[in-house]
């Protein structure tokens, strides 16, 4: 059955979940705040 | 094998339960402030030092470590430094990360089932929550092993190479950053590594290992903090550091100690938890007794156990000192962590068949043999075995899941639902009928020597009375003595006249406050007492002093 538009914001939360989204974008949030951290931090 | 969903009631009370305990921990994280001794001394004290002089010609170093331990996970909190709130966030980034790379492992073979018991059993070690809500450079090794894990799961299962390459990149990119964040953390990297190489298969299996090779190249040199492991060799002769520090966080008693620290974490982690507070504490000194009988026999005391200058450890501390308290550094990984800890041998020795739940089962068990025997033991380091155990409960759920018997799972469920609770009720350090108090006044739950030293920092600054001279600061709260005064601080090594006279010349002020925070204050003319807060518990560790120095003419000799 396809979802209802009502019910959008759940189907967006379980993809977000199940994929692989997830778990990447968060690496990836704290790989660009370690690298620009370090960047400014060490290399002064 | 997918199991059959659950009926939607309790799909939905699982759902609520994880959401609702989240958020729960989330509304700490958004407002806890600094309190955890290492990231008030170092993990975060050396941020504000290396922005005042980088690594290499580093002035403000007050403390060798501050600039000789990894940074990749650490720097992250940098941009919190000057938002003021929200410290922890990056650790429950982590910690939301490891959730869904755990989940999507679990749920691609076993449906959402099988990933929501994942999820309820990771929330449901009180360790993995306390590393989650704080800004200790732990669980960031666990998550980046499980994104390494998911990935390179993804990418065996993905049946076009092209399909696979994003897969490998984020599993190399994964372990770079676990490379820089911990120095166990480059083991677990390293190891990792070599595994992902000798398991690619299919005939794809070379331009795969080009593009893994690729990525990981780029990642560790992104990521891996060499410039600060090739500062250590170049400074110290060790790529880790200072040889005697490096040695005292170490197990140097070999096979001695290892066999001694996994006697003791077998017997400190398995922690019935549902139990009540008394029989706990009753089980807690059998446990000792029946370790130190056994040490006894095999003259095994004292093996294996770090040997930091500033709290010597022997046997007497295997048992917590306060036994039954969940704080950061006495937390166990309760009950789950209890049935992770006996489960994963048996699983590994009874199981025949390289599948999933023996993969996850592995890497638990080699990265728990590799703690034991490289990290020397102390009673605060199991948070050194997020990883081991995030492993080993995915492998645990993975192997009850295939048994497919829903009574199984459905016990499992209720045991790491009702572990979460207990989470939640147990946790010391962030105590729950404390939680409407913190959200309301944050500085209320700072620790006894924070309450009474932050508020002079906050007054020195009112007065006007900065800058303030810092003077002999070794391991100690430098966090909150930056945090507060910011440029207002004046780091110096020595107090002699002509160091007064150069202070006179840059600040043109007849007095100067001098900070020292150490009961062993070095010898130093013309200062006189100013307040004294609170006395360390041993000569290296934190004593507040104030002193006020006048600038004299320099003596002729």
């Amino acid at each position: 059955m396809e979802p209802s538009p009502h019910r959008g914001w759940k189907t967006v939360a379980r993809r977000w979940l199940a994929g692989p989204d997830l778990p990447y974008l968060c690496l990836l949030v704290i790989c660009v705040l370690s690298l620009i951290s370090r960047l400014v931090l060490l290399w002064r | 094998m997918t199991l059959p969903p659950a009926p939607v009631v309790w799909r939905r009370l699982l759902w609520g339960s994880l959401i609702a305990v989240l958020g729960y921990w989330l509304l700490w994280v958004l407002t806890c402030p600094v309190l955890n001794t290492d990231s008030l001394t170092f993990n975060l004290a050396r941020l504000f030092v290396l922005e005042r002089g980088g690594l290499m010609h580093n002035t403000a170093c007050t403390w060798g470590r501050l600039l000789t331990a990894p940074l990749a996970f650490d720097a992250v909190h940098y941009p919190f430094l000057y938002l003021r709130h929200a410290y922890e966030l990056p650790s429950f980034i982590c910690f939301i990360g490891l959730l869904a790379a755990a989940y999507g492992v679990i749920r691609e073979r076993f449906g959402s089932t099988g990933g929501l018991l994942v999820c309820l059993g990771l929330l449901g070690m009180p360790v993995m929550v306390y590393q989650a809500t704080n800004t200790k450079n732990d669980l960031v090794v666990a998550f980046g092993l499980m994104v390494w894990f998911y990935a390179a799961d993804r990418a065996r299962r993905t049946a076009d190479a092209r399909a696979a390459r994003p897969h490998l990149v984020m599993g190399a990119l994964a372990l770079g950053l676990i490379m820089g964040s911990k120095a166990s953390g480059a083991a677990f990297g390293v190891l990792a590594g070599v595994a992902t190489f000798a398991t690619l298969r299919g005939p794809s299996r070379k331009a795969q290992a080009v593009t893994f090779g690729a990525a990981l190249a780029v990642s560790v040199f992104l990521f891996s903090d060499w410039e600060i492991y090739v500062a250590n060799h170049h400074r110290f002769g060790h790529w880790l550091g200072e040889p005697t520090d490096v040695g005292a966080h170490t197990n140097i008693d070999g096979v001695r100690g290892i066999t001694a620290n996994l006697l003791r974490y077998a017997a400190d982690l398995s922690d019935p938890f549902f139990v009540n507070a008394s029989a706990r504490v009753s089980i807690m000194h059998w446990k000792k007794d029946s370790v130190e009988w056994c040490f006894q026999r095999l003259g095994l005391l004292d093996a294996g156990m770090m040997h930091m200058p500033w709290r010597a450890l022997n046997e007497g501390n295997f048992t917590r000192s306060i036994p039954n308290i969940y704080n950061e550094n006495n937390a166990t990984f309760g009950l789950i962590g209890a049935l992770v800890l006996w489960a994963t041998p048996l699983g590994l020795i009874w199981r025949r068949r390289w599948d999933l739940t023996t993969q996850l089962l592995t890497v638990a068990a080699v990265s728990f043999v590799l703690v034991a025997f490289t990290v020397g033991w102390s009673p605060a380091n199991l948070r050194y075995m997020v990883a081991p155990f995030a492993f080993g409960w995915c492998g645990l759920a993975a192997w009850l899941c295939t048994a497919n018997r829903p009574w199984l799972t459905a016990t499992a469920t209720v045991i790491a639902l009702v572990s979460t609770a207990l989470t939640v009720e147990f946790a010391a350090s962030k105590p729950r009928d404390q939680f409407l108090t913190v959200l309301r006044s944050p500085r209320s739950l700072l620790t006894k020597q924070q309450q009474a030293f932050v508020p002079e920092l906050d007054t020195l600054a009112a007065e006007g009375k900065l800058p303030v001279v810092l003077y002999s600061a070794p391991r100690t709260d430098l966090f909150d003595v930056y945090d507060r005064l910011r440029a207002g601080v004046v780091v110096v090594f020595d107090l002699n006249p002509d160091t007064l006279a150069r202070l006179e010349n840059r600040f043109h002020k007849g007095q100067y406050v001098v900070l020292t925070m150490s009961n062993d204050v070095p010898p130093a003319p013309d200062l006189r007492p100013l307040r004294r807060f609170s006395g360390g518990r041993s000569a290296a560790d934190t004593g507040f002093f104030l002193w006020t120095a006048v600038p004299g003419p320099t003596p002729t000799r």
